[in-house]
């Protein structure tokens, strides 16, 4: 579950959010849509505690963002890069990520999850020949690697092929079905969300 | 420490795989010290205290140029975000990223290390292991300090040279230090045993020649020549009634004041086999010392050796009455009571006086006697000063000294 009180944020003299609120329960999904610009992923980065608000609160499952190690253990996020080590095979960066997330018996749930994003034929080959769209692939897998109870993200559609959508779709509609949040920035996705907000002038309207 | 192991063996599959930092770093170090090598004449090379300055400001530089690529690289890929997800304390990611950059740094230290050895010949000697081993331990330090401005300076603009400069002051402490180790594990190797006779801190008491022997002994058994400073040599065969040429017979080469005792304005006698002297005539010319017309001042020492050196005993007694007057003001204590020959060395700090109050005002009386410590003075005699001149040196100082 994701709560978000009168969040702030500025860059310099640019104020992008200005005291948004904002919620998405457990087994919802949230659609969050704006214009270029309007402080979607700046929202979105503050959540994964990648960036920081100027004022306000947000927590996930209760926990608040400065409880930085919780709060990145139940988050699943996709970014707009998808920072994978070129030098390393789709199997290592997801082992590596399973290491860090210190889960047990990862290898079988790697391989599950590489074939659940039709990776599996690739596992092996390193990911700095892999395309956009397999890189985003094989976000979605790292982001859904540690059954986050929370995922945030942003604009997962960039990059996949028709099938890539349509799996992106089923995989929201059984994390909802999981009883799990999901809030995703995204343009034209037709995605069936239970809620869409509109981000404009730096509060969700 | 599994998160640690994981971290560090994800740095080194990187780096192994695709080798762009450390072969980028370690062609800048056989670059830098292919200049050196050429820069460098092989006498400023065959000395050892050079070696930790080279090496260090190779790998200073080669090395933080490694981890600014290490950093720069997480930075660019958007890996570093990455790696900010994942559920670590913010130490644990700093510790992984050093424990990588140690691992690095220290097989760059190995490699340097060998590039040195093969460039620069062997110029530490047996040493050489605990050299290694210093280098590595100072990787420790190095990698830490790097990492952290790395690390801090990569979002910035000028990041590429900025987390180099950064890095350098937090190192000094690191470098001061160990290069202080290194100085004594890599200190040069002695060539040379010097022996002062008479010995002037010794109070100018004597060399005896079984002891002089002796240490001649210890110093061939250990390859080093020996050197005898025989300013006052004559002082020393007069006193001891010991001739000259057998104490110098031990030693490689000696040295002999003509003035001081032996009383001539300038000049000294340089002694050694004819190798020896050919080679210190060239040295002495390459350090400027052409003298022209020299020989009127070497009549002087010749004149000096012929009729002064007996009556250097004049000035032993002189040098033992003067001792014995002195001993007797109140404050006064003898330093080197047995005066074996024309040096005094006494203690005025009985008398509440300092020693550079004294020689002041013993001055404006016309004498001059040295101050060597707070309290501590010497007095010597010689063939300007006579036993009258002594005397009255005496009584003067037991009236400035009279409490």
């Amino acid at each position: 579950m994701l709560t978000v009180r009168g969040l702030q944020k500025a860059f310099g003299a640019r104020r992008v959010l200005r005291g948004l609120d904002l919620s998405v329960t457990d087994g919802e999904v949230v659609l969050l849509q704006g214009e270029n610009g309007a402080g979607k992923s700046t929202l979105l980065r503050i959540l994964a505690t990648l960036d920081r608000a100027d004022s306000g609160e947000a927590e996930v499952d209760g926990f608040p963002l400065g409880d930085g190690v919780e709060v990145r253990s139940r988050i699943g996020f996709i970014g707009h890069r998808p920072g994978f080590y070129g030098e390393l095979s789709g199997r290592e960066n997801l082992a590596l990520w399973s290491r860090l997330h210190q889960l047990p018996e990862h290898g079988t749930n790697i391989d599950a999850i590489l074939e659940r994003v039709g990776l599996k034929s690739f596992s092996n080959d390193r990911t700095g020949i892999y395309s956009r769209g397999m890189l985003q692939r094989l976000a979605l897998a790292r982001a859904a690697l540690h059954r986050p109870t929370t995922l945030l993200l942003d604009e997962p559609f960039a990059a996949l092929d028709g099938d890539g959508r349509e799996l992106l779709r089923t995989l929201i509609a059984e994390w909802r079905a999981d009883n799990r949040a999901v809030l995703v920035v995204a343009h034209g996705s037709r995605l069936a969300a239970d809620r869409t907000l509109v981000l404009a002038d730096g509060v969700v309207a | 420490m599994s998160l640690l192991v994981a971290l560090v063996r994800k740095e080194l599959r990187v780096e192994l795989r695709s080798l762009q930092g450390t072969v980028a770093a370690a062609m800048l170090v056989l670059a830098l010290l292919l200049l050196l090598r050429f820069t460098l004449t092989n006498d400023e090379i065959a000395q050892a205290r050079l070696a930790p300055a080279i090496l260090w400001s190779v790998l200073l530089f080669a090395g933080l140029g490694l981890l600014t690529h290490t950093a720069l690289r997480e930075g660019d890929r958007g890996t570093g975000e990455m790696l900010r997800l994942a559920p670590l304390p913010r130490a644990t990611l700093f510790l992984g990223a050093w424990a990588g950059n140690l691992l690095l740094l220290s097989g760059l230290t190995l490699l340097a290390f060998g590039f040195y050895i093969l460039l620069f010949e062997n110029s530490f000697g047996p040493a050489w292991p605990s050299a290694l081993a210093i280098l590595l331990l100072s990787a420790v330090g190095v990698s830490a300090a790097g990492t952290l401005t790395t690390q801090a300076a990569a979002p910035l603009p000028g990041a590429w040279m900025l987390g180099t400069l950064l890095a350098i002051p937090l190192l000094l402490f690191t470098v001061v230090e160990a290069s202080l180790r290194a100085g004594r594990a890599l200190e040069p190797r002695s060539r040379l045993v010097v022996v002062e006779q008479t010995s002037n801190g010794g109070g100018g008491s004597i060399w005896p020649l079984a002891t002089l022997v002796g240490v001649a002994q210890v110093a061939r058994g250990h390859g080093l020549a020996l050197h005898m400073d025989g300013a006052r040599l004559l002082n020393a065969a007069v006193a001891s009634g010991t001739a000259a040429c057998d104490f110098a017979d031990p030693v490689d080469s000696v040295w002999l004041d003509l003035s001081k005792g032996l009383g001539c304005p300038v000049g000294a006698v340089l002694a050694g086999s004819d190798a020896f002297i050919r080679e210190a005539w060239r040295w002495k010319h390459r350090l400027g010392g052409a003298m022209r017309q020299a020989g009127i001042l070497a009549a002087a020492g010749s004149w000096a050796l012929t009729h002064h050196v007996d009556r250097l005993a004049e000035d032993h007694d002189n040098a033992r009455s003067f001792a014995q007057r002195i001993g007797s003001i109140e404050g006064v204590t003898i330093l080197n009571p047995e005066v074996e020959t024309n040096l005094v060395f006494f203690d005025v700090a009985g008398t509440g006086q300092s020693s550079k109050d004294v020689t002041a005002r013993l001055r404006e009386r016309g004498v001059w006697i040295g101050a060597n410590g707070p309290t501590r003075m010497r007095a010597v005699t010689h063939l300007g000063v006579g036993k009258p001149a002594v005397d009255e040196a005496g009584e003067l100082l037991s009236e400035l000294l009279a409490r």
